[in-house]
């Protein structure tokens, strides 16, 4: 398993980072984070390490990779003819979907952490007149941890958008709306449940609300992951 | 089912059937391919073809019936099929952002081929193919014959015991196909591969199939030798070349009871006797009728003919 792996890595690094078109479409969507590590840690001064907009980098980030990689995974391969020989293979299902939702979810989170580095040194350069400034714990565990579970997160559901779509296209529409309701109901909620939603943050302190946001991502991810092994299977992807 | 486990049959199925819903894709399908042979299996479009090597790769399980590939079940050792059989499929499944050598580095690690296994392996099948000069070019920039080279060097690169191939020469032109056949000829004779193939191109069953079966509408509708499969219904023709064919004369031949079918054109009539019996009675009788003949023919009926013919009388 763990050799079968390696190899659908090796051939998803090969196919999502060969080509000059590929590379560009990298680059474009990464300026929104390069953007915002090279000035919110400026504008928001010292305390950047230490409050929690720091995270804000964290999620953007691997939502902008995965974004762009993640529908290619099924319905390109699919829309190119290359999902029948490999479904023929002797490949398991798991592999192929891991295989699948690795290198997203790796360069993605990798890419998160590196942002994050960068607003950091970036936070020095402009602010460390009292020395070097640091991320607290909290704030470090929160890059590190939910930026990963807000990638598995993405990648799962981009996952299961892409084996539901014929094309690309179809795929990144699905993703979208994957991505922009939740993010909808999560701007809309505050407003509608304002009392309720301050009175228990203030119950929590910052350990406490990473733990209950953590949480609450391990879960959801386990349940899309579920979903995608389900829906992820060698007959079911020749259903008239 | 008789002896599956017979080392003999690298494929035997048992009225075997695939449904989706309404629509019945594989009806009842019974097939025997004798290992180390070319087997061609022959039909229309929607005949059902590639619903069978989905089936036979374990990629769909039946909805009733047994098959067994390389003596393994496909419904409980599909992962075992796949292992030790190669498919080129409908389409080339080359992936086109990767060259020529990468493609086939990635299904030579996925076969568990060593490294230098690999190597060695990729180098004399691409050179095979003459392709090994432009190893290094992205499969991408290639033209449709050379990408199909490079698949049926994908398929064949793990030694299978058995290689599933859907219409490999479809769309190339003369000279790409030819030259597909000419390595799948010789990867099976230096190999001893057994070889499920699927084409349109009777031209290419007679030249390297040694067995055939016909399908249509999911079923079975002949399968022997190709020359079994033209001399079916005798599968003979007499061309009588004269003169003297008038129309009184074409209208007696018709009422012989021997005669199946009749054409004249101008100095020339066609006949199909129903069997091969009594043919020189019916040129004495056409003699003593006042024909003057110049040159009598036995013609055998073309694999296309006889392909034809056995769609027309399924229609009927």
């Amino acid at each position: 398993m763990i050799n079968d792996l390696r190899t659908m890595v090796w051939k998803e690094f090969k196919v999502q980072f060969r080509g000059q078109t590929k590379k560009t479409s990298y680059i474009r969507q990464l300026m929104a984070p390069i953007v915002l590590a090279g000035i919110f840690p400026i504008t928001w001064g010292p305390e950047w390490v230490n409050e929690f907009p720091a995270l804000i980098i964290a999620f953007i980030t691997p939502a902008v990779i995965i974004g762009v990689m993640i529908p290619d995974s099924f319905a390109g391969e699919r829309e190119r003819h290359t999902l029948d020989t490999l479904l023929a293979s002797r490949l398991s299902d798991r592999t192929i979907l891991f295989g699948k939702i690795i290198v997203p979810l790796i360069v993605g989170w990798g890419a998160a952490l590196v942002f994050t580095l960068i607003s950091l040194v970036v936070v020095n350069l402009a602010h460390s007149e009292n020395g070097v400034l640091l991320y607290t714990p909290t704030i470090s565990a929160g890059i590190i941890f939910l930026s990963f579970l807000s990638a598995s997160l993405l990648a799962g559901g981009g996952i299961l958008t892409s084996l539901a779509s014929s094309s690309t296209q179809e795929a990144t529409q699905k993703l979208l709306t994957f991505i922009l309701v939740p993010a909808m109901v999560v701007q809309i909620t505050p407003l509608l449940f304002q009392d309720q939603i301050s009175k228990t943050l203030n119950l929590l302190n910052g350990n406490q609300i990473l733990i209950a946001l953590g949480g609450i991502l391990v879960i959801t991810d386990m349940i899309i992951f579920i979903l995608a092994l389900k829906k992820f299977q060698r007959s079911e992807m020749y259903m008239l | 089912m008789k002896s599956i486990t017979s080392q003999s049959l690298a494929i035997q199925t048992s009225a075997m059937s695939r449904s989706f819903g309404s629509l019945t894709a594989v009806d009842h399908l019974s097939l025997e391919v004798q290992s180390g042979t070319i087997f061609g299996f022959l039909g229309p479009n929607g005949a059902g073809k590639t619903t069978t090597i989905r089936l036979l790769l374990g990629l769909l399980s039946p909805s009733s019936g047994q098959s067994k590939v390389l003596g393994f079940d496909t419904r409980t050792q599909a992962d075992m099929i796949r292992a030790q059989t190669g498919a080129l499929l409908e389409h080339s499944g080359i992936y086109e952002r990767l060259s020529a050598e990468d493609n086939l580095e990635f299904y030579g690690r996925i076969y568990r081929m060593s490294a230098s296994e690999r190597k060695n392996r990729i180098k004399e099948l691409l050179t095979q193919m003459d392709l090994w000069k432009r190893q290094n070019e992205l499969a991408g920039k290639w033209s449709r014959g050379m990408k199909q080279r490079l698949a049926l060097a994908r398929a064949l690169l793990h030694k299978p015991k058995l290689v599933f191939l859907d219409e490999p020469t479809a769309g190339l032109d003369v000279i790409s196909a030819a030259e597909i056949r000419k390595y799948l000829q010789i990867m099976a004779e230096q190999e001893n591969i057994t070889v499920f193939l699927t084409t349109h191109n009777m031209a290419e069953v007679e030249e390297i199939c040694s067995q055939v079966a016909v399908i249509k509408n999911g079923k079975l509708i002949a399968k022997g030798s190709p020359q079994e499969l033209r001399s079916r219904k005798n599968g003979q023709r007499i061309v009588i070349e004269g003169s003297g064919f008038s129309e009184d004369l074409i209208t007696r031949i018709n009422q012989r009871p021997e005669i199946h079918l009749i054409q004249q054109e101008s100095d020339q009539l066609v006949l199909e006797p129903y069997d091969r019996s009594g043919r020189s009675d019916l040129v004495s009788w056409l003699v003593q009728q006042g024909v003057q003949i110049d040159e009598v023919r036995h013609e055998s009926e073309s694999l296309e003919d006889a392909f034809i013919n056995l769609m027309e009388e399924r229609n009927d």
